[in-house]
C-alpha cells in the first residue's frame, strides 16, 4: 500500500503549473507526426498513441480526446491523465473494482485494485501462463496494461516541472525550472546536506527545521523520480545518430541513465522540456514552434510518417470490406428473390472496381509504410490473399460483365469480404507488427511467401468457384454451355493455383536451405504446402487423363478450401515446427466448425448434383 | 461509361467525406521536407563554441583548441572511478603534447580540485587544462552528462569523434596513442 501511495504521490507531483496567456491553439495533430521508435520500427506518435490506447482501453479514442491528445496529456500532464477513466476491465469483480456500466476505470482506481490483488498477481507471475484461468488471464491483462501505463506516465519525468522550491543557499541558477535535471545538478550538495542533518538530528523528521525538511524532501524526490525512470524505455523519441538509417532510438530516461547524452541530445531534450512546459501553460505558439524545431532533427523520417498518419485517419480496410459486403448481399438477395439485375451490371462492376482499388491502396500503403512485402504476419497474409481473390475475379469479370453476368463479382466480393472479416479476428493490438528476424529478409519474403500466398488465393478462389458450380448444377439454372465455360475458367484458375503453390513450395525449400541449412524438414507447414500441391496435381492429372469426370474434379476442388485453411491457419495451432511465428490462440474451434460445415455442404451438394446429372443423362 | 464515372466520383467523394468527417478532424498537413543534402556528417557534428573557466579564474573558449585533437573529460573529486582515471589522463597529456585535455570538474569546491591534482602528479603539462564547472553548465546543460566520468574525443575540427562512458583505464596504451595520433594527422 505504501508503494502504491508513493507511486500516486510521485506522479501527482508533476501537476499543472499556472497558465500563460495564449493566442494560438496547441497543434497536437502536428505534434503527433513526430517520429517514435516502437516495436522495431519508426512510426508517427499518432500510431503509437492509437496502439497504446487501444491496448489499454480497447478503443482508439477516449470519450472526448483523440489518441494523440490523450497521449499528450499522459506524458505532459500525468497527474491529470491518471484520473481519466480509460482502463477497460471486463471483469470488475475479479479485480475487486466497483461495478460500472461502461467498465472503464482510471489509473488510480486500477492502481488500488492491483494493490489489493498483489499476492495473486505475484503467484500468477510464477505460474505457467497456460495454467491461468480466464479470470486470472483478465487480471494479468489489466496488470500488464497498468505497467505499460505507468511507463507512459513516467516517460518525461526527467524534464517535467516539479512544484518544489529549492532553498536559496543551495540554488545554482535563478530562473531555472525545477525538475529532475535541475535537482540532479545539486545531487552532491543535497546528499551532503542530508548526511549532515541525519548526523546531527537523526532520522526523526519532527526534529527537523523547515529548511531541513525542504532539503530532505528534495533528496527523496530525486531518488523517487530516478528509481521510477529506471528501465523506462517505452517512449523512444531520440535517434542517437539521426544521419544513420539504423540509428539507435532512445527514451529520455535512457539518454540520462545510460550515458547517451551529447550536445545534440541536450538540445533535443530542451525542446521537449519546452513543449511540456508550454503544453502545461497552454502556450500554443511556443509549443508549435518547438514541435517544428524538433522535427528538424528527425526530418529524414518525415515523409513515411506523415503518410502513415494520413492512413491512420482513412479506414481503407473498412471501406473495402463494406463495399464488398454490400455487393455480395445485393447479388445474393436479388438472385434468391429471382430479381433480374443484369441492367445494373455496369454499376455493380464499377462499385466492385472501387472496392478493389481501395483494397489495393490499403496493401500498397502498408508496403510503403512497413517498407517490406505485405505478407509477414498471418493477419497480413489474410489481407493479401483477399486482394488476390478479388483481383483474380476482377480479371474474370472483365469478360463476364460484357455478357451481363455477375458470378465473378459475386465470388470476388464474397471471398474478399469473408477474408477481410476473418482478419479482424486475427489482429489483437498491432496491425503493423514487426517480423521475426528470419522473416524480415525482403528477398525471401518477396519470393517464397508471396508466391505461396498468391497460390493460396488462387486455391481459395478455385474452391469457391467449385462450390458455385455445384450450386448452379443443383439449382439447374444455367445452360450446359454456360456451365462448360464456367468449368473451363475453374480449370484455368486451378492450374494457376498449382503453378504458384508449386513454385512457392520449392522457393520455400531454397529459403529453408539458406536459413536453416536444409531444403526439406517435414515441418507441419511444409507438409501442408506439399499437401495442397499434391492434391492439385492429383486432381488435374486425373481430369486430364480422364480418370476423373467433370463433377468429380469439381467436388475434389471444392475440398481444396479445407486443405488450404488447415495448411494456412491450422498448422499454426500446433505451435510446433519452425513456422510457429504466426501462432494464434482460439481459432481451433472456428477451423473445426469450418471443416465440418464444408464436408457436410460439399457432400450434400455433390450427392444432389450427381442425382441431377444422372437424371439428365 | 458516363454513369460509371459519376458513380466512381460519388463513391470517392463519399469515402473522402467519411474519412475527413470522422471525430478526429485535425487533418494532417503535408509539409514538403527534403532530406538533408549529402552533408558531411563530421561537419554537422562540430560543436558550438562555449566559454570555460580555468582553475585560476581565467576564461577561455573551446574554439581556442581548433586544429588540435581535444579530449573533454568530465569528472569530480567525489567520483571514485574518476580518481583512478585522471592521473592516466595527465600522463597521456605528457606523452602526447599535440593533443589538449580539458578536464572539466563539476566540484563545488575549487580547492578540492587543486588539492587532488597536486597530490596525484607533481608536474601538470600545459596541454592538461583543469576547468571548473560548479554549476554543471557545461557537463549537464551542454553535454547532458549526468553520470561521471565521461570523455568526448574531439577531432581537430572539434566534432565528436567518440564518446567514452565510464572510466577508461588504458589512456596511455599504444592503441589509444595510435588512435589519437591518427586523428591528429587525419586530413579533414
Amino acid at each position: 500500500m505504501i508503494r502504491l501511495l508513493l507511486l500516486i504521490f510521485y506522479l501527482s507531483i508533476f501537476s499543472q503549473v499556472s497558465y500563460a496567456d495564449t493566442t494560438q491553439e496547441i497543434n497536437i495533430s502536428e505534434w503527433s507526426t513526430l517520429p517514435i521508435a516502437h516495436e522495431g520500427r519508426i512510426k508517427p506518435i499518432d500510431s503509437f498513441a492509437r496502439l497504446l490506447l487501444k491496448k489499454i482501453s480497447g478503443r482508439e479514442t477516449t470519450s472526448n480526446l483523440s489518441a494523440s491528445e490523450w497521449l499528450a496529456e499522459v506524458i505532459f500532464n500525468p497527474s491529470q491523465a491518471m484520473e481519466r477513466k480509460i482502463f477497460k476491465a471486463s471483469l470488475p469483480e475479479v479485480l475487486k473494482l466497483e461495478q460500472r456500466k461502461n467498465k472503464h476505470y482510471s489509473y488510480i482506481e486500477i492502481a488500488v485494485s492491483i494493490d489489493k490483488n498483489k499476492e495473486i498477481i505475484s503467484q500468477l507471475i510464477d505460474a505457467k501462463e497456460t495454467d491461468w484461468t480466464p479470470d486470472q488471464r483478465e487480471l494479468m491483462r489489466v496488470f500488464q496494461n497498468y505497467i505499460l501505463m505507468t511507463q507512459a506516465l513516467r516517460s518525461l519525468t526527467t524534464i517535467l516541472p516539479l512544484p518544489l522550491k529549492i532553498p536559496e543557499n543551495i540554488k545554482n541558477n535563478d530562473g531555472e525550472t525545477t525538475n529532475y535535471l535541475a535537482l540532479k545538478k545539486l545531487e552532491k550538495t543535497i546528499t551532503e546536506r542530508v548526511k549532515k542533518i541525519v548526523k546531527q538530528k537523526g532520522t526523526n523528521l519532527e526534529k527537523y527545521s523547515e529548511k531541513e525538511l525542504q532539503i530532505a524532501e528534495l533528496s527523496f524526490q530525486l531518488k523517487t523520480i530516478e528509481s521510477g525512470g529506471k528501465n523506462n524505455v517505452l517512449f523512444k523519441i531520440y535517434p542517437e545518430n539521426p544521419n544513420n538509417n539504423d540509428a539507435n532510438w532512445l527514451s529520455p530516461w535512457e539518454i540520462m541513465l545510460n550515458g547517451k547524452g551529447s550536445p545534440q541530445s541536450a538540445k533535443f531534450i530542451r525542446e521537449w522540456q519546452g513543449m511540456a512546459l508550454s503544453y502545461q501553460q497552454k502556450d500554443g505558439k511556443k509549443f508549435n514552434t518547438l514541435v517544428k524545431k524538433n522535427r528538424e532533427l528527425t526530418q529524414g523520417y518525415t515523409s513515411t510518417i506523415k503518410i502513415e498518419k494520413i492512413f491512420n485517419y482513412i479506414p481503407l480496410k473498412n471501406m473495402a470490406t463494406g463495399i464488398y459486403f454490400i455487393l455480395f448481399l445485393t447479388i445474393i438477395f436479388t438472385s434468391l428473390r429471382g430479381i433480374d439485375i443484369s441492367q445494373y451490371t455496369s454499376i455493380i462492376s464499377t462499385l466492385f472496381n472501387v472496392s478493389l482499388a481501395t483494397h489495393l491502396l490499403l496493401i500498397i500503403s502498408r508496403i510503403f509504410i512497413l517498407n517490406r512485402p505485405p505478407v509477414g504476419t498471418l493477419y497480413e497474409s489474410v489481407l493479401f490473399v483477399s486482394l488476390i481473390c478479388a483481383l483474380v475475379m476482377f480479371i474474370v469479370s472483365l469478360k463476364q460483365v460484357k455478357e451481363k453476368k455477375l458470378t465473378s463479382i459475386f465470388i470476388g466480393s464474397l471471398s474478399a469480404f469473408a477474408l477481410l472479416f476473418i482478419s479482424n479476428g486475427l489482429v489483437e493490438d498491432n496491425k503493423m507488427a514487426t517480423l521475426a528476424a528470419v522473416l524480415n529478409t525482403n528477398f525471401w519474403l518477396s519470393t517464397h511467401v508471396i508466391f505461396i500466398t498468391i497460390g493460396y488465393g488462387f486455391c481459395l478462389i478455385a474452391g469457391i468457384m467449385a462450390h458455385t458450380y455445384l450450386f448452379q448444377i443443383v439449382k439447374n439454372k444455367n445452360s450446359k454451355k454456360a456451365l462448360q465455360d464456367f468449368f473451363k475458367t475453374i480449370l484455368t484458375i486451378s492450374i494457376f493455383a498449382l503453378l504458384f503453390t508449386g513454385i512457392g513450395t520449392i522457393l520455400g525449400g531454397i529459403w529453408a536451405d539458406q536459413s536453416w541449412g536444409r531444403f526439406w524438414g517435414w515441418d507441419p507447414k511444409e507438409n501442408g504446402a506439399l499437401l495442397i500441391v499434391l492434391w492439385l496435381i492429383w486432381l488435374l492429372h486425373s481430369r486430364i487423363s480422364g480418370h476423373l469426370h467433370q463433377l468429380g474434379f469439381i467436388v475434389g476442388l471444392a475440398f481444396i478450401n479445407i486443405i488450404v485453411i488447415l495448411a494456412w491457419f491450422g498448422v499454426n495451432l500446433l505451435n510446433v515446427g519452425l513456422h510457429s511465428y504466426g501462432f494464434i490462440e482460439g481459432i481451433a474451434l472456428s477451423i473445426g466448425a469450418f471443416c465440418f460445415f464444408e464436408i457436410i455442404l460439399i457432400s450434400t451438394l455433390a450427392i444432389k448434383a450427381q442425382k441431377i446429372n444422372r437424371a439428365i443423362k | 461509361m458516363k454513369i460509371n464515372l459519376i458513380l466512381l466520383l460519388i463513391v470517392l467523394m463519399a469515402a473522402g467525406a467519411y474519412a475527413y468527417g470522422t471525430k478526429n478532424t485535425n487533418t494532417p498537413i503535408f509539409i514538403k521536407e527534403t532530406k538533408k543534402q549529402s552533408q558531411n556528417v563530421e561537419d554537422s557534428n562540430i560543436l558550438e563554441n562555449f566559454t570555460y573557466e580555468r582553475l585560476n579564474g581565467k576564461k577561455a573558449y573551446l574554439y581556442d583548441h581548433k586544429g588540435r585533437t581535444t579530449l573533454l573529460h568530465f569528472w569530480a573529486t567525489w567520483c571514485a572511478p574518476c580518481l583512478i582515471e585522471l592521473p592516466q589522463l595527465v600522463d597521456l597529456a605528457t606523452l602526447q603534447p599535440n593533443i589538449d585535455i580539458l578536464a572539466i570538474s563539476t566540484d563545488q569546491n575549487i580547492d578540492q580540485i587543486s588539492r587532488f591534482i597536486t597530490k596525484t602528479r607533481k608536474v601538470i603539462p600545459k596541454n592538461f587544462i583543469l576547468i571548473t564547472d560548479a554549476k554543471n553548465e557545461i557537463a549537464q546543460d551542454r553535454f547532458q552528462t549526468v553520470r561521471l566520468p565521461e570523455t568526448f574525443i574531439l577531432t581537430p575540427a572539434l566534432s565528436i569523434h567518440e564518446k567514452i562512458i565510464g572510466a577508461h583505464e588504458e589512456w596511455t596504451s599504444p592503441t589509444m596513442l595510435e588512435k589519437l595520433n591518427t586523428l591528429s594527422y587525419k586530413p579533414e
